[in-house]
């Protein structure tokens, strides 16, 4: 059952094409509250101790500050209280706001909340000139403004065309310790719990060493969170084609069909109704763009993601293209993965997903990223593919 | 009739009530009825030939009185007794007690604006009052110099030394020698600049200045870069030491500013030095310095002990310090010539020994490291081998006794950012480092050799507290918890001890009165400890006063 595998492999991989690298911009909490100790050290610590580290003897112990006291707290900075001297003037508002995050989180940053994001891959996630924006993206802020943390993001690289699996590769990027979660990961049996191999490499990340000094990394057990996005494939039509009715891939018989060979999309295509559409395949490269060359009329029809068209129509606001309202019945869902050890953190992801999904806030973020949302279907997780199934996958 | 011998009864009052002259001051050791001067002698032995108190009949010691100072603050300040009346300070108080009857004879309260203890690096307080010719003398933390009438605390006359708000406090106690008022400012964590002063008594006019870091121009000038000098610190926090028959007086100098020495290269003097003044003039007649370019905030303002030690076979008058930096030193103090210095703490890892024959450090290959950018774990700490507590030095049985600190600290050079009144260290100050067990002992310190001869070590928190021997062969000291106890000054042992109200941080001395023997100490903690974060503090609470025992009846 290999090929299974490596099928799910690869819609993995067809979901994120390769992007540059670019800097991480820095959580902007992280900074104040360093901020924030630096100015303590400076400016308070003789009194109130190291890391308010204080006996409360001759000094107010900060450590027992009431949290909910934020203005009492300004108040006795800015006018002083008692021996404690006023800082009017010596500390700017925003410095005494610095102070407060430092005092308040009493002295202990919280850690960022590291998840892992697939570069170039919208409306899902992408960096353009270093902003970071996408579904994937607001969500995982939106998770870790709930969780209270701020937000890192380690963006890293899906490579294609190469013998390797990228649930192996964020199986590495966890393990490693790189992130907590992993964003955008396909729910799919066999890429879940014991992983299929010992060892692999990360992927080219954020901060990586080269490819040949980067260690391979003993694989964990992963598990998931529920599902917030399910991935279909959608058959999409050429100008001209607008009124063309698709009920099933078998209505595609008289249309020549682009694909990428070894895709998920190309080996459904391939196998559907016993190779009865071979005949009609156009074969594409990893890295061309279906859509343009479907727009430019090199073929009358493609099989593609949804959020590939969605991504697509938001980069041509002009296009003619057609959606032929056709969803492929075999699809997946997209949830985050961890490792089997922070099951309590996907318990707390979960909460939150299910919290969300309540106040209609999923459909918000994805309407907000240019998405397409399509509500997550049983089972939640996909059982193992068989070439029995991909070929009944057409309907 | 009657009338004249009226106006010459009044005449001759006050002179009876200013009896603390310049010679009274000068045989303050001699004279056990009243502790005249800071250090209980112009030598700052702290050594009393009272023996009524002694090894036996220590254990009879019981409190005769206990009074509030009022503050909860720390409590350094050294008590002076002048015929039958106690004068002390808080950070806020000056006060005169009645030794017999523990009344407060008057108290007169600062008043301070409330940016001032901004200033205070190391704690709200005050080490002391000086006296003479019926005046009492203070200095204050918003940097002022105040006389004060001795029978009635009426202000007499304050003047400012400098403007507090540059980063300047001032918590020393003054000395008042060859006539001359002379007081020294603190502030070396702040970009200051220090000096000392000279003042007359009688008027509070300043007579002279000695700035102690050595501008462009001035002697000494080459040994900063540009203007570095004039942030380059060097205060000059505690009191100094006088020699009549020499006429020098001799002031430690505090560290140098910022902390990161590869902002100011060079020997920066007088940075971590003694400087042996004229009282009249405040005329540089020699210095030493103990810690050139000063990379650690090796303060050499500890106390000055006179001595008269036979060196090679010869009576030689000398000086003896427990240095911040490790070593106890011995030096001539007619030439300020380097004698002895050899490590008195546990572990020193800045410099490998210091060389007699050109009196510098040895500096280690940790230090190297520091000065080359790596962050290094030093030995001992900016606590010091031995903090700001005065040891004691007991002629009979030769040797000092110190309490001592084992500390070390995380140290990193960052590059020093200057705000007015505000640290200016340019070193990632993150906190101590502390051995298993003890953090400091009390040592019985031989001075030529710096070797223990006895040690108690201080099982729960270190002591901060200075020591006071006397002729009786005991040692007084007291416990960061509160215990005030007398020790063997041969063995060590322990003879007596009792718990009073706070912590302390002290400074013991014993004088006598109608035939009596008694010891004061003051109770109240704080201080420059309470920066290192240690959570027992939380046990002791605060709250000053001074106790004072005799032998039960």
């Amino acid at each position: 059952m290999r090929r299974g595998l490596r099928n799910a492999a690869l819609v993995v991989a067809f979901f994120f094409p390769a992007a540059a690298a670019m800097a991480q911009p820095a959580s902007a909490d992280a900074e104040r509250h360093e901020r924030g100790r630096d100015r303590y050290r400076q400016a308070c610590a003789q009194c109130h101790g190291h890391n308010m580290v204080n006996a409360g003897v001759t000094s107010y112990d900060l450590r027992r500050f009431p949290l909910d006291q934020r203005e009492r707290f300004e108040n006795s900075v800015t006018n002083g209280k008692g021996n404690m001297p006023s800082f009017k003037g010596a500390l700017s508002e925003a410095e005494i706001e610095n102070l407060w995050l430092y005092v308040s989180t009493r002295g202990k940053a919280p850690e960022p909340l590291a998840v892992c994001v697939a570069e170039g891959n919208p409306p899902y996630a992408a960096r353009v000139k270093g902003a970071a924006s996408g579904f994937d993206v607001a969500l995982a802020a939106a998770i870790a403004a709930r969780l209270q943390r701020p937000l890192k993001l380690l963006w890293y690289e899906v490579e294609l065309e190469k013998e390797t699996s990228p649930s192996l590769e964020v199986n590495a990027l966890l393990s490693a310790g790189l992130c907590e979660l992993a964003a955008g990961y396909v729910l799919y049996a066999p890429a879940l719990g014991a992983p299929a191999a010992a060892s692999a490499r990360p992927p080219d990340h954020d901060g990586a060493q080269p490819k040949r000094q980067r260690a391979r990394v003993t694989l964990g057990r992963l598990i998931a969170s529920e599902p917030y996005q399910a991935s279909v494939l959608t058959v999409v039509l050429r100008p001209g084609l607008e009124g063309a009715s698709v009920r099933s891939l078998a209505d595609l018989q008289a249309l020549r069909v682009g694909t990428v060979a070894g895709s998920l999309a190309g080996s459904i295509l391939m196998l559907t109704r016993d190779g009865a559409l071979r005949n009609n395949l156009v074969s594409l490269g990893w890295r061309d763009d279906p859509l343009r060359e479907l727009e430019a009329g090199k073929f009358d029809a493609a099989l593609i993601e949804l959020n590939r068209l969605d991504a697509y129509r938001t980069r041509n606001a002009g296009t003619r293209l057609a959606d032929s309202g056709y969803l492929l019945p075999l699809r997946f869902n997209l949830g985050f993965a961890a490792l089997e050890s922070r099951r309590e953190l996907i318990e707390s992801v979960n909460a939150i997903l299910r919290e969300l999904q309540a106040q209609g806030r999923l459909s918000d973020i994805a309407r907000d990223a240019g998405l397409t949302y399509v509500p997550a279907r049983a089972p939640f997780v996909q059982p193992e593919i068989t070439l029995h199934s991909l070929r009944e996958a057409g309907g | 009739m009657k009338r004249i011998f009226m106006a010459l009864a009044l005449a001759a009052a006050p002179a009876a009530l200013t009896a603390q002259t310049a010679q009274d001051l000068i045989r303050d050791q001699d004279t056990p009825g009243n502790v005249l001067t800071y250090g209980m002698g112009y030598g700052l032995q702290r050594f009393s030939p009272l023996t009524q108190i002694g090894k036996a009949s220590v254990k009879r010691l019981v409190p005769v009185w206990n009074f509030s100072l009022n503050n909860p603050q720390a409590q350094e300040s050294q008590p002076i007794v002048h015929d039958g009346v106690m004068y002390l300070t808080t950070h806020t108080d000056t006060f005169a007690i009645d030794v017999l009857s523990a009344k407060q004879v008057w108290r007169n309260t600062l008043e301070f604006a409330a940016d001032v203890p901004k200033m205070a690096c190391c704690g709200l307080l005050n080490r002391g009052v000086a006296i003479y010719q019926g005046k009492v003398f203070r200095t204050t933390l918003d940097a002022q110099v105040q006389a004060l009438d001795a029978r009635t605390g009426k202000e007499l006359w304050k003047s400012k030394a400098i403007d507090y708000k540059l980063g300047h406090s001032m918590t020393v106690a003054p000395l008042v020698a060859n006539g001359v008022l002379i007081t020294g400012i603190s502030g070396g964590e702040y970009g200051t600049r220090g000096f000392i002063d000279g003042w007359d008594p009688d008027t509070g006019q300043r007579l002279w200045r000695r700035f102690t870091t050595a501008a462009p121009g001035e002697i000494g000038g080459d040994t900063w870069p540009g203007d570095t000098a004039q942030k380059g610190g060097a205060p000059a926090w505690l009191t100094g030491s006088y020699d009549p028959e020499l006429d020098l007086v001799y002031w430690g100098t505090g560290n140098a500013g910022p902390w990161n020495a590869e902002f100011r290269k060079g020997d920066n003097l007088y940075v971590a030095s003694v400087l042996a003044l004229r009282p009249k003039t405040g005329e540089i007649v020699w210095h030493y310095q103990f810690t050139p370019n000063d990379p650690y905030d090796y303060d050499a303002t500890n106390e000055l002990v006179h001595a008269s030690l036979m060196v090679n076979g010869v009576k030689t008058k000398v000086l003896m310090q427990a240095n911040k930096n490790g070593f106890f030193y011995v030096i001539d103090r007619t030439n300020g010539k380097l004698l002895a210095a050899n490590p008195f703490a546990k572990k020193i890892n800045w410099a490998d020994r210091i060389d007699l024959a050109s009196g510098r450090p040895v500096e280690s290959e940790v230090t190297k490291k520091l000065r080359g950018g790596e962050k290094i774990e030093l030995w001992p700490s900016a606590f010091g081998g031995k903090n700001w507590m005065p040891m004691s030095f007991n002629p009979k049985t030769g040797l000092a006794y110190a309490n001592t600190l084992n500390i070390g600290m995380p140290y990193k050079l960052l590059t020093p950012e200057y705000k007015q009144g505000e640290w200016f260290l340019g070193i990632e100050f993150t906190g101590f480092t502390f051995p298993q067990g003890s953090r400091g002992s009390l040592q019985a310190i031989d001075p030529m050799t710096g070797k223990a001869k006895w040690e108690m070590p201080w099982e729960e928190m270190p002591s901060l507290s200075g020591t006071l021997t006397t002729a009786g062969g005991l040692v007084f000291t007291g416990a960061m918890s509160g215990e005030f106890m007398a020790l063997d000054a041969d063995t060590g042992k322990k003879l007596w001890q009792f718990q009073t109200g706070s912590g302390i941080i002290g400074q013991p001395i014993t004088w006598q009165h109608k035939g009596r023997q008694y010891v004061s100490v003051v109770s109240g903690v704080g201080g420059v400890y309470t920066i290192s974060g240690d959570e027992r503090l939380a046990t002791v609470p605060a709250g000053g006063s001074v106790w004072t025992f005799a032998l039960m009846k």
